[in-house]
């Protein structure tokens, strides 16, 4: 028996498991049958066993370099090291959609696990609906997109494998998909909780109880895998940037941003018995958006260097998946209305529930917003919707803006679109985040309310006022850049307020927790984290992305020049100067390569750091060269570089040239956002919270 | 902090910290069964190295690959065996030890919810302590933590386990009869609800108890485990207070037999 029979025999067992599963949790659950329930735990379980197997079977052929599996010709290569062998996988569609399948079975038995004493009520409709999901994708590898289909040919057709793409083979691309996938694919469980809660009408707050650590691990994926993306880009891409609004890079965000409202929702319910429908729409809305976003990068629907390719028959699919679960959800939203009536009532707007409703709407409005603008130029490529648009939709568009005009044909959407739209959303999620702490629960009083903003306040304004008077100092101003960007200074003025309110929280804590006992300030600030990570990781997360706003805010001055340079020359990049000292041709085993070098110069004329952008020619992906940048980081920015175009005989050189300053700042920030997580997922059941 | 709620974290931590590790120990059949995997993969290591021995420690890659898809495959049908034997079982059995573990699961919950319920008070008194909250505010929500809270722990446990101070407190807010027995335990109240009474009252009933009276629990610690360092009572196998924490000294036969000498 050849790998690929037993690889697709493999598959059917797991197909056909799922669809016992479900029978089973179906009617485990309608006759209140301990044994059919038991039966489908034991499914789940079994499911991802099966799964496993098909996975480390398809490992085993591209380590054995079955080239007859047309998935791992297309993908392997001899040459290629382990390492590389093993990530290819998931390197392209039908692989991936089986690492799907592994992470959803494997996350499936271990909620199932762990919640089948704890929420005993729940697990029956949780595992139906986690079989169901698991089935949905087994069908697809099963009928549509196998891993193990062979090919046809004889076998001396078959020749040795391409290999991965090259823009793959990289150790970024290595963490960057398998984290983003953690993070979607887990938000199938606090899915299948809130359904479950919704069905067996159990809607209190012992189903987010359940998942809490689940959304947050997913959070955590997320945002690692949005960064990762986000530093590849930077390094590898060479245009200088981090984030473009690629409709693929969206597909990360979206789930991200609805997870982000739900992890802070999900207190109001705890602490005030509010916002249940919206802690049931949030969690559904995540798992929609990773169905979604999993749409967009296999249907072909949008264009994009990172979608996997188009696939007709995987948009219907993913298509039908999305509306049967709107239709189930709001259905079910609707029969369990009374149940989910608040037990108190929003009292004062300047209150922490008012503040995390406007959270709620903020991240749930910026994620439709972009989900909308996404889908919006695959719109406008048919005529139907052009026609409806400019009948019926557009007369609404220019009461906002008078000046949109009437779509004749297939548009695209720009950065400069979402940033117009979600920079001042982004500042005001930054501005909630210094509130949230500062307002109490129900209202707040006004001599409280002056004793918690005076400091962040001021903070706020004298970082405003610092960077209006010293951003134009340090700047010289060479390449005629306006020093004033009024966003700019709006983003170092909450962060210098949101700042303020962390440290703030912190000092006050520390003060508190000394009256109550002998401690030293370093012992009290220990012990408030060890009691309550909760709280205080949450405020290291804070943190953290005040570091990243203060990057983002840096992007407000970034300076670029695209110019031919010949060797010898030197030219002015804001207070450096940058000198051309030649190319360089070399060549390795897969690639032919043409390396620029360049000198970092300060004012002084002296070299303080060597540029080495370049240009790679992959022999499978010779039409295609690879642009290599290179960079100078530093604490205040980067000098970055990359090669647009380059003669080898005339050394002539078109160059991009970048100053970024502050960029460094994200990634650091990014780095103290997760600590923060980290700490907030290590809370234990037995921790106290504040002071005991 | 107020003395309730000092009372109530006080009795509540340690057992807390008790119930815990007992929560976190597995079963026996827990145990056999990962003892049993545990053997197997330190045989199918020692075998596995054994051959990279033997053969000069060149395995290839493929190799290893194909002894990781065995296991997986090994692992896939004990997996599905475990499904056949979960429907194949009588329902009667199933139902049985799923009762059992449920039983067990409501305790647990029950006790889950007290500490869930005890750190929203204590997250409350921090709030206010950092002046978040309006002191009206604070009473406000604090009370309704604090009923909870009781509630929580009459149903977990009977009124005569409580802290003798929390007792007390409960009986001053009228929120707990003078009696001991539990109405819904099937006792006749044979006491009318009152008003709270003082500390009088309640010295003069456990002056009147038989210490040799049934084995439901009593309001004064009198004739169960009682703690020398908090007075608190306990279950007459409890090595260790769940107020306070304290080991406890004498056994109850000796207690017991301590107490008929003094009455």
């Amino acid at each position: 028996m050849t790998i690929s029979t037993l690889g697709t025999i493999a598959l059917l067992v797991l197909f056909i498991m799922t669809v016992v599963t479900a029978a089973l949790a179906l009617l485990g659950a309608v006759r209140h049958s301990e044994r059919l329930v038991e039966g489908s735990v034991q499914g789940i379980h079994g499911i991802f066993a099966v799964a496993l197997f098909a996975s480390m079977l398809l490992e085993y052929a591209f380590l054995a370099g079955d080239y007859t599996i047309q998935y791992v010709q297309k993908n392997g290569h001899p040459e290629m090291p382990i390492f590389y062998k093993i990530t290819a996988f998931w390197g392209s569609l039908d692989g991936s959609l089986l690492f799907w399948v592994l992470l959803l079975s494997l996350f499936a038995s271990l909620s199932i696990r762990a919640n089948r004493q704890r929420h005993r009520v729940l697990i029956p409709h949780a595992v139906l609906v986690l079989a169901l999901v698991i089935g949905f994708f087994s069908a697809l590898l099963l009928f549509l997109k196998n891993p193990f289909a062979p090919y046809l040919l004889t076998p001396g057709a078959t020749m040795q494998g391409k290999g991965m793409n090259p823009l793959l083979q990289n150790p970024y691309m290595i963490f960057h998909p398998p984290s983003l996938y953690l993070g979607m694919v887990s938000m199938a469980v606090p899915f299948a909780f809130g359904m479950s809660a919704l069905i067996t009408g159990h809607v209190d707050s012992a189903w987010q109880r359940s998942v809490r650590r689940w959304v947050l691990f997913s959070w955590l994926f997320l945002s690692i895998g949005l960064v990762l993306g986000g530093l590849w880009a930077y390094e590898e891409l060479g245009w200088g940037g981090y984030w473009a609004w690629d409709p693929v890079e969206n597909a990360g965000l979206l789930p991200w941003l609805m997870c982000t409202a739900f992890l802070h929702s999900v207190m109001v319910q705890e602490r005030r018995g509010m916002l249940k429908v919206w802690n049931l729409v949030l969690v559904i809305s995540s798992f929609f958006m990773t169905i979604y976003g999993t749409y967009l990068t296999r249907s072909g629907v949008v264009q994009s260097v990172h979608a996997f390719g188009e696939s007709p028959e995987l948009a219907w699919s993913f298509g039908g998946l999305m509306i049967a679960i709107v239709v189930v959800s709001v259905a079910l939203l609707v029969w369990r209305w009374p149940l989910l009536r608040s037990r108190n009532e929003l009292e004062s707007v300047i209150s922490r529930e008012f503040a995390f409703l406007l959270n709620n709407w903020l991240f749930f409005g910026s994620s439709v917003f972009i989900a909308l603008v996404v889908i919006f130029p695959t719109l406008t490529d048919m005529e139907g919707f052009r026609s409806f648009y400019n009948s019926a939709l557009l007369p609404i568009v220019q009461v906002v803006s008078s000046d949109a005009p009437r779509l004749t044909g297939r548009i695209t959407i720009g950065p400069s679109f979402y940033n117009h739209y979600m920079s001042p959303v982004g500042l005001a999620l930054l501005f909630l985040t210094g509130v949230g702490p500062l307002v109490a629960w129900r209202k707040t009083t006004g001599s409280s309310l002056v004793k918690q903003f005076v400091g962040p306040l001021v903070a706020g304004a004298v970082a405003m006022v610092l960077a209006a008077v010293v951003v134009p100092l340090v700047r010289t101003g060479t390449t005629g850049v306006e020093f004033v960007s009024v966003m700019g200074l709006l983003c170092f003025g909450l962060c210098g307020f949101t700042f303020w309110t962390i440290v703030q929280e912190y000092v006050r804590g520390v003060r508190v927790r000394r009256g109550n006992r002998k401690q030293s300030v370093i012992e009290a600030l220990i012990g408030l984290m060890m009691k309550a990570r909760r709280r205080y990781g949450g405020y290291i997360v804070h943190l953290g992305v005040v570091l990243m706003f203060f990057g983002f805010a840096g992007n407000s001055y970034k300076i670029e020049r695209k110019l031919v340079m010949h060797p010898g020359e030197v030219v002015q990049l804001d207070d450096y100067q940058i000198r051309h000292d030649g190319i360089e041709a070399t060549q390795d085993w897969q690639k032919d390569m043409l390396t620029v070098k360049l000198s970092v110069l300060d004012e002084d004329g002296d070299v303080i750091s060597e540029l080495r952008p370049a240009k790679w020619w992959y022999y499978q992906l010779k039409e295609q060269p690879t642009t290599e940048a290179s960079r100078y980081m530093g604490v205040e920015g980067d000098v970055y570089a990359s090669v647009a175009d380059v003669q080898l005989s005339t050394g002539w050189t078109r160059l991009n040239l970048y100053y970024n300053p502050l960029v460094n700042w994200v990634w650091l920030g990014f780095s103290i956002m997760l600590m923060g997580g980290i700490i907030c997922i290590g809370t234990r059941k037995g921790d106290a919270e504040g002071v005991s | 902090m107020s003395p309730d709620a000092a009372a109530v974290q006080t009795s509540t931590a340690p057992a807390a910290a008790s119930e815990a590790a007992a929560e976190a120990r597995p079963s026996a059949s827990q145990r056999r069964e990962l003892m049993t995997w545990l053997v197997a993969t330190a045989v199918a290591i020692a075998v596995l190295l054994g051959a990279v021995v033997a053969m000069g420690g060149r395995i290839e890659a493929a190799t290893w690959g194909l002894v990781v898809a065995a296991a997986a495959m090994v692992f896939a049908l004990r997996s599905l065996y475990g499904m056949v034997i979960a429907l194949a079982r009588p329902a009667i059995e199933t139902a049985l030890e799923q009762e059992d573990v449920a039983a067990t699961a409501g305790v647990r919950e029950l006790r889950e919810e007290r500490r869930r319920v005890l750190r929203a008070i204590n997250e409350l008194q921090f709030d206010y302590e950092m002046g978040k909250l309006s002191d009206e505010d604070y009473r406000a929500v604090r009370e309704g933590y604090e009923l909870r809270a009781v509630e929580v722990m009459r149903s977990l446990e009977s009124e005569s386990a409580l802290h003798p101070e929390l007792q007390q407190e409960l009986r001053r807010r009228g929120l707990i009869e003078d009696d001991s027995v539990e109405p819904d335990e099937g006792q006749p109240d044979e006491s009318a609800p009152e008003a709270p009474r003082d500390e009088e009252d309640d010295d003069e009933r456990s002056a009147e108890a038989d210490p040799h009276e049934s084995d439901q629990a009593q309001a004064e610690p009198a004739v169960v485990n009682a703690c020398d360092a908090c007075e608190g009572a306990n279950e007459p196998d409890a090595k260790f207070c769940k107020h306070c924490g304290a080991k406890l000294g004498a056994s109850p036969a000796e207690a017991e037999a301590d107490e008929e000498a003094e009455a």
